[in-house]
């Protein structure tokens, strides 16, 4: 377990900065700072590798998708996906 | 030089130290197991000299009076210290022949002491240390080839060379012929300042590669990618949030989420607009920019699926295909901005080391059967400054060969998670033993 660097949040004056700032505030382990009137914060990473529940879960889930996943393909031209280790 | 880097060489000049004491202490070591067998011999002529008293004992006697005589006591004793050095510190040397030479070093002293005092016949004595000396050089010299042969290996093959050899063995071995290539790449990612704006830059290299034969694979040698800082802090930190919400599932962090998305894309979208307000050309930045949009639209699309759309799986964190106009920009714009410089490899080095970013994109609408799968192993910190960003990051990416369905088979994904298992350990070794690769 490692804690990602620090991430900065710009304009802490704006709107969506402040909102940011609040929903991180009740994440667990999440670190608050600030330095010189810029607001940064740090997570905990956790990097655990894709455990055998993790792969089993996710095996299943993808061959879920793969039944109906051709049609989505026919006329788009951009595909882009996030998948959790 | 960094705090780091300075502290590294400090290691390893303290290492280089310790390993040149360990070969001294070694030397001393072999040298008194010579000593010892030398003062054995030298007691062994001076007894024939004066050996007048000779079969007045029974051989039992002679032999305990021989073991515990104060020769053979300090031949034993010597014996047992040369052998604890060379065990201790000789890295390479055999216990087992150690141990051997210095049993047969003390043997040959009782050996003599018995011949003379019984008395054997001078030429049976002469054989006997003759055989024993040829026993002792021909292991003190076996003692040392090992070491030697490694230490020219040493010299032969590079740490480098030898990460890259396991690297290549991590990515090589599989059987799975979905898996067509799969490449390395080392990022450095760096902070600077273009116009008092604080840009966080992206120096990808290719690293060691393995592409399966009768297959053509185009490779990104050096490129760079340049992001405002607060674009890339302001996604990372959505992921987090985001991951969070996948984690715990919360439902209220859903809605937040959505609020902390659509001002993110309606920002990354106006930059894009400027291309056709402006009349101008698509510049690397915009490129990378089009990355993170799609990443966040993949998130909203999962977070807050359009029920009229076909791309509606819950099963990935994001996802989502795009068609020609859904970024409000001409069909040759947005073309330019994902063919002019390939930004895949940035969306893995966004994401971190939680996820995977798959992508694919169509030119001209043909289908080329190929999907990418990035992924990033590990990230190293570099910075000495708390807030500063100087990180190295290794990211892989696969290209698997899908036919028409966009989702990459389970079969796929399972063996990609074994390689990255498998260059994961190879990275971590090569780190924790500080190599230069």
């Amino acid at each position: 377990m490692t804690k990602s660097r620090w991430l900065k949040i710009n304009s802490p004056s704006g709107d969506n900065s402040k909102n940011m700032l609040a929903v991180v505030e009740t994440i667990e382990n999440a670190e608050i700072k600030t330095i010189d009137g810029q607001t940064y914060v740090r997570f905990v990473v956790v990097t655990s590798k894709s455990s055998k529940s993790t792969r089993k879960r996710f095996l299943f889930n993808v061959f879920k998708k793969e039944s109906n996943s051709s049609a989505m393909e026919e006329d788009g031209r951009h595909y882009c996906a996030i998948m959790l280790k | 030089m960094s705090k780091k880097a300075t502290q590294k060489n400090k290691e390893i000049k303290s290492d280089n130290f310790h390993r040149c004491f360990r070969e001294w202490v070694c030397n001393v070591g072999t040298i008194l197991l010579y000593l010892a067998l030398f003062f054995s011999l030298f007691f062994v002529f001076k007894d024939f000299s004066s050996s007048e008293n000779a079969g007045s004992k029974d051989i039992g006697t002679l032999i305990w009076d021989s073991i515990i005589s104060v020769v053979s006591i300090a031949i034993a004793i010597t014996d047992a210290l040369a052998a604890f050095v060379l065990i201790k510190y000789k890295k390479h040397a055999s216990k087992f022949r150690v141990i051997v030479l210095a049993f047969i070093t003390y043997f040959i002293t009782v050996f003599n002491n018995v011949a003379i005092h019984y008395p054997l016949p001078i030429s049976i004595t002469v054989i006997a240390n003759t055989f024993a000396i040829v026993v002792c050089i021909g292991f003190l010299v076996c003692l040392d080839t090992p070491v030697k042969t490694i230490e020219s290996k040493d010299v032969k093959i590079s740490h480098t060379e030898r990460f890259n050899k396991q690297i290549h063995g991590a990515l090589s071995s599989t059987d799975n012929k979905k898996l067509i290539a799969i490449q390395m790449y080392k990022i450095r990612v760096s902070s600077i300042h273009i116009g008092g704006v604080e840009q966080i830059e992206y120096r990808v290299k290719s690293g060691a590669e393995f592409i399966r034969d009768g297959n053509d694979i185009n490779s990104i040698s050096v490129v760079t990618y340049v992001l405002e800082r607060n674009i890339v802090d302001q996604f990372q930190t959505i992921m987090h949030i985001y991951q969070e919400y996948v984690t715990k599932g919360q439902e209220i962090k859903k809605k937040q989420l959505l609020e902390l998305i659509n001002p993110q894309i309606d920002e990354l979208q106006n930059k894009l607009k400027t291309i056709e307000i402006q009349k101008r050309e698509v510049t690397k930045e915009d490129c990378c920019i089009a990355r993170v949009l799609v990443i966040y639209l993949s998130m909203k699309q999962i977070l807050n699926p359009d029920p009229e759309s076909q791309v509606s799986h819950a099963d990935y964190i994001g996802e989502v295909l795009l068609h020609d106009g859904d970024l409000d920009l001409s069909p040759d714009t947005e073309n330019k901005l994902f063919t002019i410089v390939r930004t895949g490899i940035l969306g893995a080095a966004l994401l971190g080391e939680n996820a995977r970013h798959v992508f694919h994109y169509r030119k001209d609408g043909l289908k080329h059967g190929r999907k990418y799968c990035a992924s990033c192993l590990a990230t190293l910190n570099n910075a000495a400054e708390e807030t500063a960003v100087n990180q190295e990051m290794d990211v892989c990416l696969f290209t698997v060969e899908a036919n028409e369905n966009a989702s990459i088979p389970g079969f796929v994904i399972s063996s990609i998670a074994k390689r990255e298992s498998l260059i994961s350990d190879v990275l971590n070794k090569y780190r924790i033993e500080g190599g230069d690769n």
